[in-house]
């Protein structure tokens, strides 16, 4: 519970999700994982992270959800992962490829 | 065989079982709508696709058509009838997006098991419009060659247009076997590339034009190459 409680508090705005935007398509073609921002006609393939956590912010899960899953699906402590979903997440929006989603009714 | 007739709205009630959006390919059916399917195409060598284009795709779509460039397209015919004459457009990145979206693993995989066509490496199409006047016509042919394995049009007219249809006949006796009109919006057909049959596209009539983005699934490997090529360099959305 302390060290859930610590990777919770390490994140900002944690419990907030993230969603894709307008402007971004993905598709996976033989077997990778590919985003295309349609205003900028940039194209980034995924690496197989990547591409999980792509997946699952399509689905709309919140980012401690997330950390949690992709902590099981390949064996890295949540404290890894912390750093390195914040910082794809952070080159995501900045591409604006993905943007913060509030949910209201919680 | 009597043709079978199919209108864009007779098949409306199963709704979008196959769909292409923004996040990929959907597919919603169960395995005994698939079959339905395949048994179908295995029937009239044609299968639609209600509702392909995810909506608020096909409008992104349908307003970057209007910003396009198109030339007249003349195709190679040996020089027995007259050639069949259609609007192409040049290509663009809607024209780069619409490979990307119908380039997907998932949706290969679906068209496979409809068809049974065996394993699909590539798709090559362009998008198309079909006026309602007299030098703008098809004829019939196969389209057989370059691997092409199955046929796939999506309605991109901005409006249901009358005549256009998809008539595929019998090679040898020429009766006409199948008749599609695709005018749902957004809607797919997809149908067999075989020597033992022909297709051809309906004269548009009325005042009202077709437009499609058409081509065929292939053999050929995947060519990720090839959708990056045509994304990069061609122009923003």
């Amino acid at each position: 519970v302390a060290t859930q409680r610590m990777v919770d508090e390490h994140v900002p705005g944690a419990a907030s999700r993230f969603r894709p935007t307008s402007d971004a398509v993905s598709n996976c073609i033989g077997g990778e994982t590919v985003l295309i921002h349609m205003r900028t006609s940039r194209i980034f393939k995924l690496n197989r992270t990547t591409s999980r956590l792509w997946e699952l912010l399509v689905a709309g899960r919140d980012q401690n959800t997330i950390r949690r899953t992709m902590s099981e699906d390949f064996g890295v402590s949540e404290i890894e992962l912390t750093s390195e979903l914040q910082r794809i997440l952070a080159l995501l929006q900045q591409e604006g490829l993905i943007e913060a989603h509030t949910d209201l009714c919680q | 065989l009597r043709p079978t007739l199919t209108s864009a709205s007779s098949q409306k009630g199963y709704g979008p079982m196959i769909q292409l959006s923004r996040l990929g390919t959907s597919v919603s059916g169960a395995d005994k709508d698939i079959a339905g399917l395949r048994g179908e195409f295995e029937r009239v060598h044609c299968v639609k696709l209600p509702g392909l284009l995810e909506p608020g795709l096909f409008q992104f779509i349908q307003r970057q058509l209007a910003n396009a460039k198109w030339y007249t397209r003349t195709h190679d015919w040996g020089g027995k009838t007259p050639p069949p004459v259609e609007l192409c457009m040049e290509q663009n990145s809607v024209s780069a997006l619409l490979h990307f979206l119908v380039s997907g693993d998932k949706f290969f995989r679906a068209i496979e098991q409809i068809t049974g066509c065996g394993t699909i490496g590539h798709f090559e199409g362009r998008v198309y419009r079909m006026l309602p006047v007299a030098d703008h016509f098809d004829q019939w042919h196969s389209d057989v060659g370059m691997g092409r394995l199955i046929a796939l049009s999506i309605n991109l007219s901005e409006q249901v247009y009358g005549g256009g249809a998809l008539q595929i006949r019998d090679h040898d006796s020429l009766e006409i076997i199948h008749e599609v009109q695709n005018t749902g919006f957004g809607d797919g057909i997809i149908f067999r590339v075989t020597p033992r049959l022909q297709h051809r596209v309906s004269n548009v009539e009325g005042n009202v034009e077709k437009a499609a983005f058409a081509g065929w699934f292939t053999a050929q490997p995947g060519s990720q190459a090839s959708v990056e090529y045509r994304l990069f360099g061609q122009g923003r959305l």
